[in-house]
């Protein structure tokens, strides 16, 4: 087989991959069910209703208007800034500043709230659009949360202060919100790049990925020069400094005296070419070349594109049509970064670009399964530590992606790893995850009166297919129901077996 | 049996005679039947000719100029003053000298590889890269291109290991898993490989937990279930279930657990070192696995290199003991034809930066080890493509930053692949690549 046969054997194996059975959407037009699988973190009947009710733009207005959707679930699980409500004692680092996060005696602890309020939210939070595009700036500005003692305690202050605040909001204020924060400057060892010996990393990486792309239109020299710019932009020690110390401990700090003022001329010879000018030295105004060249970025037309290509790839489907690539581009550009008009964009674009079927991610099976099956959680000391384990084996841990560009986003990176998936529905529905429950009796809210395997079939049919499992899929779980001797109805652990295999099924590792 | 299926068989027939003489015959061997081999094998023991290939990846782009420093180049001392090794002979920072060399010395970290080279079972290939006028610095398009084998090529997503795995026959015919990547997602190198999955488990100090949880009584029922839905969808899906299905019978067949290295060889207690010592109990088993893809990260040391006594170290260190136990192990001590294949996607810039640490930069240090290989002895060449050594001067430096690459690393794996692994269809392992007459990496 030459190379050209085997690449497109496995191109159009990977094009041709659908659930099975499982039909398109029959209607014209972009698809209400589509749209509850995309800007959710997992399909539930409840946002089904909610979409049919409302109609395809007011349901996606809802979501983006994230505010004023109320969570007190959430609220009550892990308090929240500024509000009278008090989350529980495991999640306060959630909410501390800098400084307190510096005095803490472990760091480990602070991680873990992070990640467990990271599955909680995703999975509990009625403000779904807004937790997957949390998720999406998240791998967007990855920080490898296990890196160092400061980046184990500050990815917190970064969810918290650079992702949440601008993820339905505009790039270039989340831009400069990364760029000054100190987890990310220690990730990417800006704290180390002075007047004296630069240091490449964050300038490279602020290039390649959180802005222009790789092939977006910058050199080595480009790396260099932008390099210098970002001279000094550091942060305080865990005891602060100045006038604000130590309470401005572990904040972002510009060290004019590390800064290196000469001019530099970037994107040489392109139509992007900017000179950004010397300052003098030591001066706490030079803080606005690096300003300087961060507003280059957010106007770069690679920026437009690379953003919203990548958020395409996240909500329409791997390898978006550039045409579509265009039209979000051109909102970025027209509206200076705004995501709520380009999320706009790319879900009224499903009309013209019906979007392709996605492979879930592991995170996204985990919650999706404990979305469609009610999962309740019967205590926060055990839930959601009893699946960070499970999510290690599965390869995705939150925050523990260590390389800059974040978790992979393709079928190709995670279709090897099915036995974790499987493995999520089974230790689910056999108790293993202690701290949450799957209700599972005949009255309860999952089964609601369904007994005979054919009824709780069509029952997960429903409320996890939306009653378009494929052929395939439910003849296994019905099969796996059938009564024993003289039963005439299947027992519980069957019921529960069925549904654990209903999660692993190749139709519910689509969205 | 299919003609494809069928591809290797008399190879493989052949093989194995050699085999069993290489060994000692057949009686030897069932007579000494170590208890973690998996009984579904012993009647068919052999030793492939075509060498299983461990390629191990350095991701974050590993400082060659510190593993095997060229400390007779005396810009090298210049450009990094903090940084450089110094000729062996004592002194915090000299290197280890190498017995055929007053040019380059291996970092302290790297010195348990000397047994091997002295063994003439591990050769160096310096400044190597591919050699291009605009290589990457980015670690995700370097990478990606060096495993697909093809250069700034985003549309060839195949690797180089899964097109030649793709293009052979099984050593093993009917082999249940012909490639594994230690990792959470196959390894871009085995894309397009038939049979192949990911293990991350096997990176792990017990044995990989490769099977369905929930009540043991009904797992089996439950993966005949899963079968039957996979089994109705298209590929990708479908084949990666059936390989699952494959794999857990297989992995579970094979005593990881009890498995015991031979001949002194000690694996380091780092998942490095565990996927190494998993790679020589898969190998040992017969079962078919022809490539195993291991990562190490952690190298992507902008700031705080610490050649000798930080991370540097502590990486190299990792990586050494891990090889220099598979070596005595599986080649020295069970006399397997095997090749372990070490590279990054780019060496480190010359000079060091204003952390004590270095960027990113191009030209970077292979190592191959095993049997069949020219050992002994480090490959390099200058800048005009004779023996010898670029140079880290002024005027040397490739875009006045860089060691250059004077050696194409698809040279280097075409070898490999065309005497060790017995493929020569480099056409379609490296497409595109010119290629050149072979270096002599191979003894073959």
């Amino acid at each position: 087989m030459s190379v050209m046969e085997s690449a497109q054997a496995v191109m159009s194996a990977m094009a041709l991959a659908q659930p099975g059975a499982r039909p398109r959407d029959p209607q014209e037009g972009p698809s209400v069910e589509r749209l509850v699988h995309r800007l959710t973190w997992g399909f539930t009947q409840e946002e089904m209703s909610l979409a049919m009710q409302l109609g395809y733009s007011q349901y996606l207005e809802y979501h983006l208007a994230h505010t004023a959707i109320t969570d007190k679930l959430i609220d009550s699980y892990l308090g929240s800034t500024g509000s009278e409500l008090q989350g529980q004692e495991v999640f306060a680092t959630l909410w501390m500043t800098p400084y307190y996060l510096g005095q803490q005696a472990s760091a480990t602890n602070i991680m873990n709230a992070l990640m467990r309020a990271m599955i909680l939210r995703a999975t509990y939070s009625r403000r779904q659009l807004f937790e997957r595009m949390v998720e999406f700036w998240s791998d967007h500005f990855n920080i490898w949360m296990g890196q160092d003692d400061i980046t184990q305690r500050l990815k917190t202050v970064d969810e918290r202060e650079v992702i949440r605040p601008h993820a339905l909001g505009n790039f270039g204020n989340m831009l400069r919100a990364s760029a000054t924060s100190p987890a990310m400057l220690a990730y990417l060892d800006n704290n180390l790049n002075t007047r004296n010996g630069g240091n490449e990393n964050y300038a490279r990486e602020l290039l390649e990925l959180h802005t222009l792309g790789v092939d977006g239109g910058y050199t080595q020299t480009d790396v260099i020069r932008v390099a210098k710019c970002f001279t000094g932009w550091t942060y305080w020690g865990s005891t602060g400094g100045g006038t604000g110390a130590p309470y401005n401990g572990y904040t972002f700090r510009f060290n004019a005296n590390n800064h290196d003022p000469a001019a530099q001329v970037l994107f040489e010879g392109t139509p992007q070419q900017i000179t950004i000018p010397a300052g003098p030295n030591n001066s706490a105004a030079n803080i606005s070349r690096g300003e300087l060249v961060l507003t280059a970025l957010i106007n770069h037309p690679s920026t437009a594109r690379f953003i919203s290509r990548k958020l395409l790839w996240r909500f329409w489907g791997e390898n978006p049509p550039e045409p579509f690539v265009t039209s979000v581009a051109a909102t970025y550009a027209a509206t200076g970064g705004d995501i709520k008009a380009m999320l706009r964009t790319v879900f009224n674009g499903f009309a013209t670009y019906p979007p392709p079927l996605k492979f879930k991610r592991p995170i996204h099976v985990l919650v999706s399964a404990l979305r469609a099956t009610r999962a309740r959680v019967t205590s926060l000391a055990n839930f959601p530590a009893s699946v960070q384990t499970p999510l290690v084996a599965a390869g995705q841990a939150p925050y523990q992606w260590q390389a800059p560009d974040g978790y992979p986003d393709t079928l190709e990176y995670w279709v090897g790893l099915l036995l974790p998936r499987w493995n999520f529905g089974a230790s689910l529905m056999n108790s293993n995850y202690s701290g949450i429950t799957v209700d599972t009796s005949t009255a309860g809210p999952l089964l609601a009166g369904a007994s005979t395997a054919a009824q709780v079939a069509d029952r997960i049919d429903y409320l996890f297919f939306n009653s378009q499992m494929s052929a395939a899929d439910k003849a296994a779980i019905l099969a796996h129901m059938q009564p024993v001797q003289s039963a005439t109805v299947p027992s519980s652990t069957q019921i529960r077996e069925a549904i654990g295999l209903a999660i692993g099924a190749p139709g519910f590792q689509w969205y | 049996m299919s003609r494809h299926d069928c591809h290797a068989c008399d190879e493989y027939n052949e093989l194995s005679r050699r085999g069993f003489l290489k060994l000692g015959g057949l009686a030897l061997m069932a007579s000494a039947v170590p208890a973690w081999l998996p009984r579904v094998v012993m009647a068919k023991n052999f030793v492939s000719g075509r060498d299983v290939v461990v390629y191990l990846y350095l991701r974050g782009g590993a400082d060659g100029l510190t593993m095997l420093a060229p400390y007779g180049d005396p810009a090298y001392a210049t450009i990094r003053p903090t940084l450089a090794l110094t000729a062996p002979g004592g002194g915090a920072n000299s290197t280890v000298a190498l017995p055929n060399s007053n040019f380059f010395g291996l970092a302290p970290g790297m010195a348990p590889l000397l047994e091997v080279y002295n063994e003439g079972k591990l050769a160096m290939v310096h400044a190597s890269g591919f050699m291009v006028s605009n290589p990457s610095r980015s670690h995700f398009d370097a990478q990606r291109f060096m495993e697909v084998g093809k250069f700034n090529d985003p549309t060839l997503f195949t690797g180089w290991l899964g097109r030649h795995l793709a293009d052979t026959g099984a050593v093993v015919p009917g082999a249940q898993l012909r490639a594994i990547g230690v990792a959470n997602g196959l390894q871009q190198s085995l894309v397009g490989s038939p049979k192949a999955l990911p293990v991350p488990g096997l990176a792990q100090s017990s044995a990989p937990n490769y099977s369905i949880t929930g009540a043991s009584g009904t797992a089996a029922t439950r993966l005949s279930r899963l079968n039957a839905m996979y089994s109705a969808v298209a590929d990708p899906l479908r084949s990666a279930a059936e390989t699952t299905q494959s794999t857990i019978t297989l992995l579970n067949s094979i005593g990881f657990s009890t498995y015991s290295p031979v001949n002194g060889a000690v694996y380091p207690t780092t998942a490095l070192g565990y996927a190494m010592k998993s790679a020589a109990a898969l190998i040992k088993a017969d079962v078919g696995v022809e490539a195993i893809a291991i990562d190490r990260s952690g190298w992507d040391l902008h700031a705080s290199l610490g050649p000798v006594n930080g991370a540097m170290n502590t990486l190299m260190d990792d990586l050494a003991r891990g090889m220099l136990a598979f070596h005595r192990d599986v080649i020295a001590g069970s006399n397997r034809n095997a090749v372990v294949v070490v590279m990054s996607e780019f060496g480190r810039r010359a000079a060091e930066n204003g952390s004590a640490g270095v960027d990113h930069g191009y030209g970077n240090l292979m190592l191959l080890m095993g049997h069949r290989i020219n050992g002994g002895q480090v490959f390099s060449r200058n800048q005009a493509g004779q023996a010898g050594w670029p140079g880290l001067g002024p005027g040397q430096l490739f875009q006045n930053l860089d060691l250059a690459a004077t050696i194409d690393f698809r040279n280097v794996l075409s070898e490999v692949c065309a005497n060790l692994l017995q493929n020569n269809n480099l056409a379609n392992v490296f497409p595109g690549f010119a290629q050149q007459s072979f270096i002599g990496v191979t003894t073959t």
